[in-house]
Order: structure tokens, then C-alpha cells, then sequence
């Protein structure tokens, strides 16, 4: 029978060695506690986040209930909307809102800009940070006649204007009244692409711009008497207005997806920092090794007199639980303080402004992390204590036995707690079982092809090295195989910092290039789209006497899905909603498709099933047969279609049969009209009776018109075109002279949109990049504890060098190559993973032909190296400063 | 001309606020391919010396001349240069370098002249009795190896002076003759100079000079008859 630990003997050495070296036990906890830095960070950023989407969730939507639908409430939505008002009793007030996207222009300069136009009647935004400046602009809107507009301040500037100035929407001019702040919901990205512009209701007809094609979203904002909840109103309205194709929402459904964002960023974030615990665990392990290997002599005298492995062990343990407390709480607090970057890092990603909460339950998860993470990585090295000879008393130099085999039970059992435990860890970070186990697997895989390479290089350095290399060189490599010289744990953790760099980089890079279209020579740089049929011959007159060489206008038919494969989609849409979950299909059924018709396949579009209609199918069909169709693969995947199924589209109230004839993949990185249903040209065409443009009255008018099988080819549509010009003047000239012309347009200028998705993209890679960091942090600190670890055997080393003869360049040099080696392995074997990883991930699911960033891998590559360097030759400081005898007398 | 020459050397350092003479105007030269002992109790000066004698350390006051040249103007780098040419040592602890192998470890004084060293290396090991453990680390080998890999080491650039402190301390009286026996017979083949440091009076007694030390003086000077 094992006997008993005597705990109070464990905890009295455990006190003492403490007392004679407390600055051991924060060495041996930095490196996990930076990795529970950056779990608490996140953790804090998140716990914030939330208390501000909870605190201020009405003022998320703006209103307790909301309504929405893309084209103008029908009767019976209107029925609907009367009724919800009554049962929700007195006080309620009400407030219509119409959205669309329009260009804004300066009178008479060049530049505009796509907007967000927001036409309210009625007291909306009731609830929320929505603060105009001046003040007294935001009823002005309402009350005064002339028209007057509030912006978002991001427009003033990247317009050149200033509050009193005019701006042009459509067919109509609006002064400037004031800029808002605070829009319910608006995220910063997202208005970085189309700023919001406020008008009142009233001007909206004049403006000209809701025609045939335009995407208007109409809205009804509801807000309650004081202390009426919304939720069972939605309960009991959401259903019966689904069928009208109108969708409700209390704030509770907009802190419910804004949450789930958030938890998915964390739930990222936090794996990344994860990354860094796991190294940090790795270094520490590491430490504890190193300190069994030091500490030897003692135990073996502690043996001699008596002292079980179990008393010892049980005394290192309590040093590492303390250690592991120490962790979590330096750990927590270096996380409370990180936490406040992250706000300005992701700020722009959440509607609501948050501060990082100092939550309790984050830093009490940060002390079980630290402890329980310190154990897992502490626990092999420590059980390396059974090994200790008490013989060593005797004969100094006497090493611990070799290993026991893995198959040892004591040793397996320890082998697979850790591992169980680190899992655990991992899955509670994730949140889910199995991204959990992955991101488990993947990391330890990763740390696996690192401890290899560092293996195979150890190795590799233990035959005697070519004698024409420098000494310097040879010495420095040599060292790098010195019994209890951690060339493994410092190759992991600094070569896993610089694989998640480098894996970021590559990605970064490849997608900033992706979005590199609008540079390219020959591709088209200016987009013109929401060209009305009659306008199509003139502007694209005008183009070309640009000398922009435009392509063939493309037509935009507008149409949703009535039924899917025989299945009505009011039916589908009246159950599903109740449920609540699984919106993706949903969104499916209700969205608008913009859809286009023509024979030819463009280049960005690959065949996947079937096969494209001939030229001039459309027009040999029969009125009843079904329209073939080809769709985009993935939309069909979906939709759960395939080649055969029958689909039909609501075109502006006409129901338009077809029939799935062809599946294609589609590049859509490309900036080409693309879309996802593409019918064959002149459908019906001959038989119309009405020539293009002739529709010009409201979609209903137009149904009532045509006979049950309508050509495609009279339907609603605008075209779309695409042309280059070269200088940025010339794309600004042509913007503006179009838009006085055609106030109706929206030209864009495609290297203006690609600056700003670019911007995005660099954001969402610095946040990435900031979590990464810990992992570079953690690498360092790891490197710097390896090369202290070894500090006595160094200073007697360039003590004997120099007594030798060599010269302080000699042994600093040996230092210097010691430490870059290191660093260059780390780097090397960190980029060559993450292009192994990362090539195929950008192949097969960005869809990109990646290229290599060379120039940044090498520069990381030179970071590493002359970083570690430095640390070398930081660490042997001491011996340059003293003599050699001084070295040697130390001893 | 002799081979190694000191003028007054003192040697002194701050200790507890004080200053604490170790070495107090120490005089005297000793010639060309002679073997010499310095011995005296503990803490008498005797390593003190051999630093100073060796450039590894700078003195208070006085000079150090070692086969001609004066050490006093030379810079720590420049007597670093002049030992890995001039000089060879063996340590009472052996003090070789872990990480490489005996015949590395050999190599080494070579290497930092730029000379070739393989074949040499392994020359002196097979003279040393250890050319079958030429690729054998230092924790692999007893002491008595490790001293013999040290002796080789010491000789391996051909020096003109060998210090050699305590070499025989960590070390059996009979594998500390043997290292003896060997550092003699090289030394006389070579006719290398030859200064050791030791407490063992057997030992000084083969020498052909005895410097006895005491409280940092030199109070005797025997030549052997």
C-alpha cells in the first residue's frame, strides 16, 4: 500500500524554498498568466458588451416593436398593423419609415456618394442615443417646408461639405440641417459604406427616386405605453404578418442577434487567446522541468533523510497551485487592463458603446484557468521526481534515471488528465463540444509539427558541423543540444506566435489583393446601375464618348419565390416563423432576388450540373411551359433544388413557372454583374405587346396589364453597366455630370468602395493580430525564461571562452547565433505551416488562387531571428561586463 | 629573456567597505620552458596570481610581462588574443565546455586561432590515452577523462606557457598522477613553460622552482638544486 503524503512536511518545504526564492514562483506563472490575460480580456470585453446590449436593447431598434417589409404593406398587412395597435393598448405612438439606397451629390462639384436614406414620419428613433447637433435641426426636419436633410457626420467629410450647405438627392435639393449620432442599430462598419442621410417623409415623391427597381424597405415603428411588453405581441402578430411578407421585432430579437454575434466574436477571440494559454502552459512546463533538473541535489538529501516522492512531489505541487493562483490573478489583472483596447479594436463591430466590465466571473474563471492549466503542464515534469536517486548526495553529477516508458501507468494516467483537462479547457472556450476538440486538436498538432522540427534540428546538430563554418557558429548551434537547454518548448511557443502571425498574414494579404479589381489594367473601375430601360441608349452614348468603353447594359429584374418545388412559400414562411430558429432558409424564401436574363455564361461562372439553355431557347418556348432557369450552386444547396425541380418567382405580382435546367458556381469576389437565377433572354419576348420602358406606374399597375404569362422582358427592371476610366478626376467628372443628367443613377466608383471593404478587412486582421500577439508575448517570455534557465551554465561557458582567448565579439557572437537560430527556426517552421494550412483554406474556402507574401513572411522571419537574437545576447550581458576570473571564482 | 616577468603586482578589492590587499608587490621572472609551483595555505593569493600571471584579470598596481609583451596597455580583448595564442590552462574542476564533445571541447583553442583543428585534436587525444572517446560528451566520461580531454586542450595551440591550478584537487592521488605524469611528459616534449598552482607539497617538490605565498607576499623562492 502507498503510503501517506505528509502534507504539513510538503507544505513546510514548499514555504521555505518559497521564502528563499519567491521571484521563482512568477517566472514559473508569467507565461500562463499572460495566457489568462488574454482569456480575461476577451472575457471582460464580452461580460461588458452585454450589460450595454441589455441596458440599452430598446435603443437598439428605437422603438418596442417594429415592422418591416421590402415593398409598400399590402391591405391585409395594413389590417394587421390596426389590430396590433389596438391590442396594445392606449399610448401607443407610431412612426413610418421608408429606406433606400440614393446617390448624394454636391451642386455643381464632382464626387458622390452612395447613401442610406432614412425618410421618417413620426416621432422615430422613441428610444436610444440618437442625438442631433444642433439639437433644434431635428424638428426643423418636420416643421419646416423647405427640405432639409441630418447626416452622418463620416459623410460631411468624405463629401467636403459643411452643415448649410446643399446636398442633391435625386431631383431634389436639401440643405444640411445638422448630423446625428446614435442611429438605433446602425453599426460603424457598416455606415462606412453607405452613410445614413435622415429627410422627413414629406419630400420622398419629389426626390424621384422609388420607381420601378429601387429597393425601398418600408418600416413601422411602435412604441408602447410605459411598462407594456412587446414579446407577447410579437408571439401572437409574428405568424399572421409573416404571411403578408412583413417581419416583427421587439428589441428583445435585436439583443438576441446582436448577442450572438457578440458570442461568436468572443468565442473566436477567445480560442486565439486560448492559443496563447496553451504556450504559456508550455513554457511553464517547461520551468517546472528545469526546476526539477536544478533542484536535484536537494531532493536527493531530502530522500536521503527520508522523505518520500510523494512528500516531495506534494511539496512542488503546493508551489505549483500557488503558482497557478499567482497566474490567475496577475493573469486577470493584466487582462482587466488589456480589455480596455479591445472597445476600440471591435467597438465598430456592436451598436452599443461598450465598456469592459470588471466581472467577477471572468477573473474567477481566470484563477481556475490559471490554476488548473498550470497543473495539466506542470504534472509530467513533476512526476519526474520519482526518479530522483537518493544516491545523488553522494555522487554529485548523478542525473535522474531515464524516463520511465509511456506505458508506465502512473505516467499515462498523468499524461491523460492533462490532456483531458486542457480539453476541457478548450471546449469551455469554444463554448461547443466539437469546435472545441478541433481547435484542441489542431493546436496540439500545430505544437506537435513544431516540437518535431525542433527535434529533427537537435539531432541533426548532434553530428559534428561542417569545420569550415565559423567557430562562433558552430558553438552557438552546439548549444542549442545542452543537456536541459528547452530548444523545444522556446521553438513551440515562439514557432506557434508566428504561425498564427503568418496565417494572418497570408490571409490579409490574399484577400486585400482579391479585392485588388478595380487596379487591375482593363477592368472596370465605375459601376452605373439603376438605369431605367429608355435611359440605357444614352448612357451608355455618354460612356463611351468618355472614351470608357463600356460593356453591354445588363438587365435587373426584381422577383421573389412564391413556391419552392410545388410548396407555397407563404405557407412555409406562416410555420417556420413560429419556431424561431433556423432563419437562413427563411431569409431564402422571403428576399428579393435581382435576377437577370441573357445566353451567355460570363467568366466569372463555372458549370456545375446541367447544362446552359441554346441561343434563342426563350424564345421558342410555349406560354405554359416553365422558363428554364440556372441557379447558383449554393443558393440551390440551400434551397435543397437540384437540376429538374420547379421554382416560381413572383415578378412584381405575376407568377413567373421555371424549371432548374443548370447549377454553376460563381465568382463573386469579381465585379461583374453576377447573380444567383439566371433566366434565358426574350422569354415570351415576342408576344409582348408593350416595348421597353413603357412601364411606369406603381408594380400593381403593371400586373393588372399584362396577361398571367408576362414577358420577363417587360417586367419592372433597370440595367446595369460597367465601364473603366482611368484617372480619378475623369471618374469623378463623369460621377457627377451622370448624376446632374440622370438624377435617378447610382455611379460608383469601385476603387472608392474597395478602399473602404479593405479598411474593414485590415480592421477585423488588426483585432486577430492583437489576439495573436499574446501567443508572440508568451514566445518571448518562454525564449527569455529558457535562455535564464540556463544562466549559470552560460556565464561559465563565456567565462572558459574567454580565459581560452576568445574575444568578447567571439563569445557575444556565440550568444547572437545561439538566440537568431532559435528565432529563425521558429519562424521558418511557423510560416511553412501556415502556408501549408493556409494556401488550401484560401483556395477552397475564400475561393482565391493565393499567392505567397513573401516579403511580409521574411520580415517576420527577420523579427523573429533578430528579436531572439537580442535575447541572446541580453541574457549573456553579465558575462561581457566581467572578467574572467571573476567568472570563474563565481563558481 | 625570461618568459613570464612581474614588477611589484598588487592586487586588492573592496570588501565590506574595506580595502583588502590579496597580492602585495609581488616580484619575480621566470625563464623559458622552467616548471614552477606556487603554493601557500588557502587564501594566500596563489589563484589571484595565476590570473594576473594569465591577463585574466587586471592588477591594482605593478605589471605583467608574458614572452615579451607587457600586458598592463592591452585591452581585455587584445590579452584574450594573446592567451588563445600564448597560453593554455588545466582548472581543478576540469571546466570543459558540456555541450561539446571531448574532441570539440579540443578543438576549441584552434579554432578561435583559425587553425585547423580536427586532426590535431585527435592527435592529442589518442596522446592523452582517449582517442576511442573522442565523441564523447563530457558527463560521459570520469573525471580522470575529463582532466586528460582538459590536458589536451591545454596543449593543443601549442602555447608557450601552461598555468595549471590545483589540477590534480577533484582527483584520486593515483588518476592525479597519472594527469601529472602526462602534463610533464608533454611539457617536455614541447618545452612549454610551466606554472602550477597546488597544496600538494610532493608536487611542488618535482618542480624546478617553488614560490611559497602567505597572506598575499611572497616569502620564499627556492630553486631545486
Amino acid at each position: 500500500m502507498a503510503e501517506r503524503v505528509r502534507l504539513r512536511f510538503a507544505w513546510q518545504t514548499a514555504r521555505r524554498e518559497l521564502r528563499h526564492q519567491p521571484s521563482r514562483l512568477l517566472l514559473l506563472a508569467l507565461p500562463v498568466a499572460i495566457g489568462v490575460a488574454a482569456l480575461v480580456s476577451v472575457s471582460a470585453f464580452e461580460a461588458g458588451a452585454r450589460a450595454a446590449l441589455q441596458r440599452e436593447a430598446r435603443g437598439l431598434l428605437g422603438a418596442d416593436l417594429a415592422l418591416g417589409a421590402n415593398r409598400p404593406f399590402t391591405a391585409g398587412a395594413e389590417q394587421q398593423l390596426a389590430a396590433l395597435q389596438a391590442e396594445a393598448g392606449p399610448g401607443v405612438r407610431l412612426s413610418r419609415a421608408t429606406s433606400f439606397g440614393a446617390m448624394a451629390r454636391v451642386a455643381g462639384r464632382d464626387g458622390a456618394r452612395l447613401v442610406q436614406v432614412s425618410a421618417i414620419e413620426g416621432g422615430f428613433p422613441f428610444h436610444g442615443n440618437f442625438r442631433v447637433t444642433p439639437a433644434a435641426a431635428r424638428e426643423r426636419l418636420a416643421a419646416d417646408p423647405a427640405p432639409a436633410l441630418l447626416v452622418d457626420p463620416s459623410l460631411l467629410a468624405s463629401l467636403d461639405v459643411a452643415v448649410g450647405e446643399r446636398l442633391e438627392l435625386g431631383a431634389l435639393s436639401f440643405e444640411i440641417a445638422g448630423t446625428f449620432e446614435g442611429w438605433p442599430g446602425d453599426l460603424a462598419f457598416r455606415t462606412a459604406f453607405g452613410p445614413r442621410v435622415v429627410i422627413d417623409a414629406r419630400h420622398v415623391a419629389a426626390t424621384g427616386l422609388i420607381g420601378f427597381g429601387a429597393r425601398v424597405r418600408h418600416e413601422v415603428y411602435l412604441a408602447l405605453a410605459e411598462g407594456r411588453d412587446p414579446v407577447p405581441l410579437v408571439a401572437a402578430y409574428r405568424p399572421r404578418l409573416a404571411r403578408e411578407r412583413v417581419t416583427l421585432r421587439s428589441p428583445r430579437d435585436d439583443e438576441q442577434r446582436a448577442g450572438e454575434a457578440l458570442a461568436r466574436m468572443s468565442r473566436f477571440l477567445g480560442l486565439v487567446g486560448f492559443a496563447a494559454l496553451l504556450l504559456g502552459g508550455l513554457g511553464t512546463a517547461a520551468g517546472v522541468h528545469a526546476f526539477v533538473r536544478r533542484a536535484l541535489p536537494s531532493l536527493a538529501v531530502l530522500r536521503a533523510i527520508g522523505a518520500s516522492w510523494r512528500d516531495l512531489a506534494a511539496a512542488l505541487g503546493f508551489q505549483v497551485g500557488l503558482a497557478g493562483l499567482l497566474a490567475g490573478l496577475v493573469g486577470s489583472g493584466l487582462g482587466l487592463v488589456v480589455a480596455r483596447a479591445l472597445p476600440r479594436l471591435l467597438g465598430d463591430w456592436l451598436p452599443v458603446v461598450v465598456e469592459p466590465a470588471a466581472a467577477p466571473l471572468a477573473i474567477a474563471s481566470g484563477l481556475a484557468t490559471g490554476v488548473l492549466a498550470m497543473f495539466a503542464f506542470s504534472a509530467l515534469p513533476l512526476l519526474a521526481i520519482r526518479d530522483v536517486p537518493a544516491l545523488a548526495v553522494l555522487r554529485e553529477g548523478l542525473q535522474a534515471a531515464a524516463p520511465r516508458p509511456w506505458r508506465d501507468p502512473a505516467r499515462a494516467t498523468v499524461v491523460v488528465a492533462s490532456a483531458a483537462t486542457l480539453a476541457a479547457l478548450a471546449v469551455v472556450q469554444a463554448r461547443r463540444v466539437g469546435p472545441g476538440l478541433a481547435f484542441a486538436g489542431g493546436a496540439a498538432l500545430v505544437a506537435l509539427v513544431l516540437a518535431l522540427v525542433a527535434r529533427l534540428l537537435v539531432r541533426a546538430l548532434a553530428r559534428p558541423l561542417p569545420a569550415a563554418l565559423p567557430y562562433a557558429v558552430r558553438q552557438g548551434l552546439a548549444n542549442l543540444q545542452r543537456p536541459g537547454h528547452q530548444t523545444t518548448p522556446v521553438v513551440v511557443a515562439l514557432g506557434f506566435g508566428g504561425f498564427l502571425l503568418a496565417l494572418m498574414g497570408l490571409v490579409e494579404a490574399n484577400l486585400v489583393r482579391g479585392l485588388d479589381l478595380g487596379d487591375a489594367a482593363g477592368r472596370a473601375n465605375v459601376v452605373v446601375f439603376e438605369i431605367q430601360p429608355d435611359q440605357v441608349e444614352a448612357i451608355t452614348a455618354d460612356l463611351r464618348a468618355r472614351g470608357a468603353a463600356p460593356d453591354p447594359a445588363v438587365p435587373i429584374v426584381a422577383m421573389r419565390l412564391s413556391s419552392v418545388k410545388g410548396a407555397s412559400v407563404s405557407d412555409q414562411l406562416g410555420e417556420t416563423d413560429a419556431e424561431g430558429e433556423d432563419r437562413r432558409p427563411r431569409g431564402l424564401l422571403r428576399r428579393e432576388y435581382r435576377s437577370s436574363y441573357r445566353d451567355h455564361a460570363t467568366a466569372a461562372e463555372t458549370t456545375v450540373a446541367g447544362e446552359r439553355w441554346a441561343e434563342g431557347a426563350g424564345r421558342a418556348l410555349r406560354p405554359d411551359e416553365p422558363v428554364p432557369v440556372s441557379l447558383d450552386a449554393g443558393l440551390a444547396a440551400e434551397l435543397g433544388v437540384g437540376v429538374g425541380d420547379e421554382l416560381v418567382w413572383d415578378v412584381s405580382g405575376v407568377p413567373l413557372p421555371s424549371r432548374v435546367t443548370h447549377l454553376r458556381r460563381t465568382d463573386w469576389t469579381r465585379i461583374e454583374p453576377n447573380f444567383f437565377a439566371v433566366f434565358p433572354a426574350g422569354v415570351w419576348g415576342q408576344r409582348s405587346s408593350v416595348g421597353d420602358g413603357a412601364p411606369k406606374g406603381p408594380a400593381t399597375g403593371f400586373a393588372r396589364r399584362r396577361n398571367p404569362t408576362a414577358p420577363l422582358e417587360v417586367a419592372p427592371r433597370t440595367f446595369v453597366t460597367l465601364a473603366r476610366l482611368e484617372s480619378a478626376a475623369d471618374r469623378g467628372r463623369a460621377q457627377r455630370e451622370l448624376l446632374e443628367r440622370f438624377p435617378n443613377l447610382a455611379v460608383l466608383d469601385v476603387t472608392a468602395v474597395r478602399a473602404s471593404v479593405e479598411g474593414l478587412l485590415r480592421q477585423v486582421a488588426l483585432a486577430v493580430r492583437f489576439m495573436a500577439g499574446f501567443s508572440l508575448v508568451v514566445g518571448a517570455v518562454v525564449l527569455a525564461a529558457a535562455l535564464l534557465a540556463l544562466r549559470r551554465e552560460r556565464l561559465r561557458e563565456a567565462a572558459l571562452l574567454k580565459t581560452l582567448g576568445a574575444t568578447r565579439a567571439q563569445v557575444r557572437a556565440v550568444a547572437v547565433v545561439e538566440g537568431m537560430a532559435l528565432g529563425l527556426l521558429a519562424a521558418i517552421s511557423a510560416s511553412a505551416l501556415a502556408l501549408g494550412l493556409g494556401l488550401p483554406l484560401l483556395e477552397t474556402w475564400f475561393e482565391l488562387e493565393p499567392a505567397v507574401p513573401w516579403a511580409a513572411l521574411v520580415t517576420l522571419s527577420a523579427g523573429l531571428a533578430a528579436g531572439s537574437g537580442l535575447a541572446g545576447v541580453l541574457t549573456a550581458a553579465e558575462a561581457f561586463r566581467r572578467t574572467p576570473l571573476e567568472l570563474l571564482r563565481a563558481e | 629573456m625570461p618568459m613570464i616577468e612581474c614588477v611589484s603586482l598588487t592586487q586588492s578589492y573592496a570588501s565590506g567597505g574595506r580595502e583588502l590587499t590579496v597580492l602585495d608587490a609581488i616580484t619575480f621572472a621566470l625563464e623559458a620552458s622552467s616548471t614552477t609551483a606556487i603554493v601557500g595555505p588557502s587564501g594566500s593569493g596563489k589563484s589571484t596570481l595565476l590570473g594576473l600571471l594569465a591577463g585574466l584579470d587586471r592588477p591594482r598596481a605593478g605589471r605583467v610581462v608574458l614572452d615579451g609583451t607587457d600586458l598592463g596597455p592591452l585591452d581585455e580583448d587584445a590579452r584574450a588574443r594573446l592567451r588563445a595564442e600564448k597560453v593554455g590552462f588545466v582548472f581543478q574542476s576540469f571546466h570543459l565546455v558540456p555541450t561539446l564533445t571531448a574532441l570539440e571541447n579540443v578543438s576549441v583553442p584552434l579554432e578561435l586561432l583559425g587553425r585547423p583543428a580536427r586532426e590535431r585534436a585527435r592527435e592529442l587525444l589518442s596522446r592523452v590515452g582517449l582517442g576511442e572517446r573522442s565523441h564523447h560528451y563530457p558527463s560521459q566520461l570520469s573525471g580522470g577523462e575529463q582532466q586528460r580531454v582538459a590536458v589536451a586542450r591545454a596543449f593543443a595551440a601549442d602555447p608557450r606557457v601552461v598555468f595549471a591550478d590545483e589540477p590534480t584537487g577533484n582527483l584520486d592521488a593515483r588518476t592525479g598522477a597519472a594527469v601529472i605524469e602526462l602534463i610533464e611528459e608533454i611539457h617536455r616534449e614541447r618545452g612549454t613553460t610551466l606554472v602550477l598552482v597546488t597544496h600538494d607539497l610532493d608536487l611542488a617538490a618535482r618542480a624546478d622552482r617553488v614560490l611559497r605565498l602567505h597572506d598575499g607576499r611572497l616569502v620564499a623562492d627556492e630553486a631545486r638544486g
